[in-house]
């Protein structure tokens, strides 16, 4: 019986896949397609968000890692990999924000991403150290690595999963269910490697850039709230209204 | 038209009698026909026509839920395609009738051949038989004839078998004729049933919810041989009995004829009475633990089960709004002769002692848990018979020894007023209260209190203290913060003054099993701490404090700590000197109790001062009950002081004694008076000294009340029958054997055991943040005592109890340490017992493998490869200890050591352990390697990347080291 519904879902695909072929595909980075259900946005006269994190007074200075209990760590670097709980540039751009649409997106709905994120662990750290993804899209968690490293992901509405990882070039895939903003993950054979990794049901998210910037684009006209979250700073939020075609220009300050 | 006038004489006026006759008549048939519809128009039927609609209105939005989820585009599609197919089928009626006709006429052949090979086959039996039998008797030659007639016979099943093989595949061909004409129909129906096959359901039920004439007619009044739909749901409850005064008789519930959605998660927006059960997972619905055919509802609720209006089911109220509403809108009214009222919403816990008074821990009835730790742990049962608790140890100190441990001066004061010295202390205040308060009291208090210590501290027997070298107060901090001692103690950083844990039960919490230590040493000899902490059954055999296998040093370090925490206004604080002739006065009091008065005054005459003393704090020691909590000499044997509360919660409201209060009369009300101002019944009452209330105040506030309350409502004479409780299967009884030691020990205190408990995984975790061991209490988890869940499917039965009987280190970066307890032989085999009966698995536990002889060396071998710290191997040891090479991790993730595994652990689960350590303990730092089991899906090619070879090899080598 279960089958049998799958199985008329499936013959559904490639309609559905003809009402939403005309049209193009947004957001680059996870491109929504368009559902049989009213409930996709309307992308004929989008427009964006974009601007910048900065943080505002002395940023703490960045430490060394002391990676000398795994010998196989301590040579994958020829200089020390630095490390801060605040991460700026000269200018106080603020790098690893989650930017995000947190409210206005309640009446659409949007299909899972189809391309894969990944998260790297190589030369025993986390590569990106912040990760934004969607709902039902496949994270790719490789070990680049010739040492074992475990990965140790304790999520609150997602399930857990701690998984070890012994040989280079292994990878696991994980897909989340639930929304969520700053699940961590570690290693708990190197207690310096950790990671963030951000879910949402949506495709309006960016991470900043090294100079603080980031970009959400292909979002429908309307009132909508975005929310920064960093690590160590917490969260803040500004609404925002973008206009047809129009990019809105927004920035978000932290204090430290 | 003039009115007849009747020929005849008659002896009474026939016309007006006539009249009478047809007032009469018309009264009875009114009557009867109003009898009629009183006994039809019951309350519950109007409950039952409402929950029709509602159910209609519940099932109608599902119905549109269901529609919405179900894909209607696909729906539409299908039946597209399915209609085109019938389209298709209705140009080719022709030849689909034809083929139809032509299987039917197959299958009539069909049949026919069969049964005619049947037939034959059972004619062959009978031939073979007579063949055989004649050959036995006749010999080969002898049997000619009916080898001949078996041989005609098996030609003919040949022939019929023949014939049906040929048919059969002629039908066969033609249904697929035919079946490829109607597949894509056929395929669309099947699949568009299967889609909406939910949907048929919900509009089947809906048809069933209509109010047409048929369901008038069947409900009408007289049409009960017609199956009314509105009818009396019950239940008849044989294992559970309704008390006739001289017999019983099975329990009736008939509550479900209006609580009419209490069984269905669908009705909980609903109002009463069809309002869902809101705890359906533990009760009611069938799937439940307690399911309603079982257990019926007035087990638990009270009232009464078998009546069918709101009014005569004695229905209570939870609140004074509740109650008018109800009166106004429900006719609601008191029924004071009914002993069992239902149970307000607040008390309904109560009913859980019935069956589960044997349960040490009740997490699904939190209030009611409570209330029992808290009678056990403020030893109610010290003065009141309470059945549960009857074995229970005394809650206090033995004071047998006291003269060792602390000065009469510290102890006065402490009887005067426990709370000034300990806010949080179990110990109750006995004077200045509600009831000897005034002027004449206060001298006497002091009187009083003055004797009991001199008897205490005249009675006292000598022990022998080792004397306390001199320690470092901050070493002796460090070490009471992190051995252990804050697992059931509260102190300096981490106590109540603090406000550590503010959320920590004063009486129940596990931080609180021991005395808090504050102000401490202006309370005992720094000689005699020593003594204590070094061996604490040397003073005090029956105490629960373990041994924490302190060095002379650590115990030195740990008294010069404790000792520096003084309480300055008790360490000043003298004994009074107290009214001498008021002493005498109150002795001759208790004197004239025992003799006459002139015995009395000569007998106090004959006493001295000291005499004096003795013989009152004797008496008065008895008068207070002190031996109900603590252990002293001369009262070995003495009895309880209370009245028993073993069946207090069915005592009858008319035996409690309200004094001149001017309260509701049920005993809830009485109860709460009770331990809000134990002695204030005595209120406006004039009543001579021996006279007056004697039950000392807790100082409780409205929340313990309430759940101690709860409890003692709970203790009723309602006994019920083996089979309505628990089974007490083995498992069952070792669990609670187990926990009521854990709770004796306070295992919880320090240990997760059950996922509950663990208090001093925090303290250590804030320590090690403070100490700067880590960075965040998260990380400082690790260094607190480890979760027990599956400890019993992890360890060998036998390592247990030695570890028990003599704890080992597992993990060697801990500083707080499992300490030696006092167990009994009993109490270690069933604490060892218990952990095996939790995870369900053997004991005594027997292996076959528990030595590395058992395996294979080269499987060994293998697994010493795979585990070893290089790269394409598991590197087991970059976490775990092995003897005692350090992981190289940092210490918030070491690991326990493996050389212990082969006298500690389980093969089998570390099997299990390996396969799924998140599975057995949800966020352990154990990462899990394999996610499958399927071939190649391993790590190691030597054993072909099989992971099952590759967790085999592992297991051997775990249990291999150390040997
Ligand atoms: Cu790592």
């Amino acid at each position: 019986m279960h089958l049998r519904k799958i199985a008329a879902l499936a013959l559904l695909v490639p309609f559905a896949a003809a009402c939403g072929g005309g049209e193009d595909a947004p957001a680059a980075a996870a491109p929504a397609t368009a559902e049989p259900a009213a409930t996709a946005p309307d992308l004929s006269n989008a427009g964006g968000v974009a601007g910048a994190v900065m943080f505002a007074g002395e940023a703490p200075g960045a430490e060394a890692i002391q990676m000398a209990a795994d010998p196989f760590c301590q040579t994958a670097h020829s200089d020390a990999v630095m490390s801060a709980p605040v991460m700026t540039d000269a200018a106080g751009g603020l790098m690893n924000v989650v930017v995000h649409v947190s409210s206005g997106l309640e009446n659409y709905s949007f299909d899972a991403a189809t391309d894969q994120a990944i998260l790297d662990q190589s030369g025993c750290v986390y590569d990106p150290h912040v990760l934004a993804m969607q709902t039902g899209q496949t994270v790719i968690i490789r070990n680049s690595d010739d040492t074992l490293h475990n990965v140790n992901v304790q999520p609150s509405s997602n399930p857990a999963f701690n998984q070890g990882q012994p040989l280079a070039g292994m990878e696991i895939e994980k897909i989340f269910d639930s929304a969520e903003v700053g699940i961590p993950a570690r290693c708990d054979v190197h207690p310096w490697m950790g990671a963030f990794i951000s879910v949402f049901d949506h495709p309006y998210f960016s991470v900043s850039a090294t100079d603080g910037a980031f970009s959400i684009a292909q979002l429908p006209p309307g009132d909508y709230v975005l929310e920064a979250w960093h690590e160590t700073l917490g969260t803040m939020t500004q609404s925002v209204t973008v206009a047809p075609n129009e990019t809105a220009s927004v920035s978000f300050e932290f204090g430290s | 038209m003039a009115k007849k006038k009747r020929k005849g004489v008659f002896a009474h006026d026939i016309d007006r009698l006539n009249m009478w006759f047809a007032i009469i008549a018309i009264a009875a048939f009114t009557s009867v026909l109003w009898m009629i519809w009183d006994d039809y128009a019951r309350p519950w039927k109007a409950y039952q026509r409402q929950f029709q609609v509602v159910q209609n209105e519940v099932t109608q939005q599902q119905l549109a839920d269901e529609q919405a989820r179900v894909d209607q585009q696909a729906l539409s599609q299908l039946r597209q395609q399915r209609d085109a197919a019938e389209q298709t089928l209705s140009g080719q009626s022709e030849q689909i009738g034809g083929l139809e006709d032509e299987i039917a006429a197959k299958q009539t052949r069909l049949d026919l051949a069969d049964q005619n090979f049947r037939f034959s086959r059972s004619v062959f039996d009978t031939r073979r038989w007579e063949f055989e039998e004649a050959r036995k008797h006749h010999g080969e030659e002898g049997a000619a004839a009916e080898r001949e007639a078996l041989d005609l016979a098996d030609a003919e099943v040949e022939q019929y078998r023949l014939e049906l093989e040929a048919l059969t595949l002629e039908r066969d061909a033609l249904q697929t004729q035919l079946s490829a004409l109607t597949d894509a129909r056929d395929a669309a129906t099947s699949e568009i049933t299967g889609m909406t096959r939910e949907i048929d359901r919900l509009q089947d039920r809906l048809d069933g919810l209509r109010f047409d004439w048929v369901y008038y007619l069947r409900n009408g009044p007289f049409m009960d041989g017609l199956n009314p739909s509105e009818r009396i749901n019950q239940v008849v409850l044989d294992d559970i009995r309704m008390d006739l005064n001289f017999t019983d008789a099975p329990q009736v519930d008939r509550c479900q004829s209006c609580h009419l959605g209490m069984a269905s998660a669908d009705y909980e927006n609903y109002d009463q009475p069809f309002t869902s059960h809101p705890r359906l997972d533990l009760f009611v619905a069938d799937t439940s633990i307690h399911p309603a055919g079982d257990f019926g509802c007035s087990v638990c609720h009270g009232g009464k089960g078998h009546a069918t209006t709101f009014y005569s089911s004695v229905h209570t109220p939870d609140n004074e709004s509740e109650e008018e509403r109800w009166t106004h809108d429900l006719g609601w009214g008191e029924i004071h002769l009914w002993e069992w009222p239902m149970r307000t919403s607040g008390d309904i816990e109560a009913s859980c002692v019935k069956c589960h008074m044997e349960d040490p821990w009740l997490p699904e009835s939190p209030k009611l848990e409570y209330g029992l730790e808290l009678v056990e742990n403020l030893g109610c049962s010290g003065c009141h018979q309470i059945d549960r608790f009857d074995d229970d140890r005394k809650r206090g100190p033995d004071l047998t020894r006291i003269g060792a441990k602390t000065g009469a001066d510290w102890a006065y004061n402490w009887v005067m007023d426990p709370k000034s010295f300990r806010p949080e202390t179990s110990m109750p205040q006995f004077f200045n209260l509600a009831n000897t308060s005034d002027a004449y009291w206060t001298g006497r208090n002091q009187v009083e209190a003055e004797a009991i210590v001199s008897y205490l501290f005249a009675s006292s027997s000598d022990v022998e203290l080792d004397s306390a070298p001199n320690g470092d107060i901050a070493r002796g901090e460090n070490l009471v913060e992190s051995v252990g001692c804050l697992g059931c103690h509260m102190v300096g950083d981490y106590s109540p003054a603090t406000e550590y844990d503010p959320n920590t039960a004063r009486f129940s919490g596990y931080r609180h099993h021991g005395p808090d230590l504050d102000g401490v040493g202006s309370k005992v000899s720094a000689d005699w701490l020593y003594t204590w902490v070094k061996d604490p059954q040397h003073y005090w055999a029956e105490t629960v404090m373990p041994d924490l296998r302190l060095t002379d040093g650590e115990a030195a370090d740990i008294t010069a700590y404790l000792m520096s925490l003084t309480h300055d206004t008790f360490a000043a604080a003298t004994m009074p000197t107290v009214d001498a002739s008021l002493r005498s006065d109150v002795a001759l009091e208790y004197l004239q109790q025992q003799m006459p008065t002139q015995a009395a005054a000569d007998q106090l005459a004959a006493m001295d001062e000291d005499a004096t003393k003795l013989y009152l704090g004797e008496r008065l020691i008895a008068r207070y009950g002190c031996s109900g909590c603590h252990v002293v000499p001369g009262f070995e044997d003495a009895g309880r002081i209370g009245t028993s509360l073993s069946e207090w919660g069915s005592k009858a409201v008319a035996r409690l004694d309200f004094g001149l209060l001017d309260l509701p009369h049920d005993r809830r009300t009485f109860l709460e008076q009770k331990l809000r101002s134990p002695r204030s019944y005595d209120d406006g009452r004039e009543r001579n000294p021996q006279e007056l209330l004697r039950m000392p105040d807790f100082d409780l506030t409205a929340e313990e009340i309430d759940a101690i309350a709860v409890a003692i409502l709970g203790f009723t004479d309602q006994e019920m029958r083996p089979a309505a409780k628990p089974a007490e299967t083995p498992r069952r009884l070792a669990v609670l054997e187990g926990q009521a030691i854990a709770d004796k020990f306070n295992c919880r205190g320090c240990h997760l055991l059950e996922d509950n408990g663990g208090a001093i995984r925090t303290v250590i975790a804030d320590e090690m943040v403070e100490r700067g061991v880590v960075n965040n209490a998260t990380a400082g988890l690790a260094f607190g005592p480890p979760n027990l869940r599956s400890q019993g499917a992890r360890v060998q039965p036998a390592w247990l109890y030695d570890f028990f009987t003599e704890p080992s280190t597992v993990r060697p970066w801990l500083d707080v340490r499992m300490p030696t307890f006092p167990f009994t032989d009993h109490e270690l085999n069933a604490l060892t017992a218990y952990f095996a009966a939790l995870d369900e698995v053997p004991y005594p536990f027997e292996s076959s493998f528990t030595t590395a002889h058992s395996y294979p060396a080269d499987l060994v071998s293998e697994g010493r490869e795979l585990a070893a710290d290089q790269s394409g191997s598991l590197q087991c040891f970059s976490c775990h200890f092995r003897g005692t090479q350090e992981p190289r991790v940092p210490p918030s993730q070491w690991a326990p050591d493996l050389a212990l595994a082969a006298s500690r652990l389980r093969p089998e689960w570390i099997d299990g352990w390996i396969k799924d350590p998140q599975g057995l303990q949800p966020g352990t730092s154990m990462p899990q390697f394999y996610t499958s089991l399927e071939a190649g899906r391993g790590f190691w090619g030597p054993l072909n990347n099989d992971p099952q070879a590759e967790i085999d090899a592992l297991v051997a080598y775990i249990m291999s080291l150390g040997n």
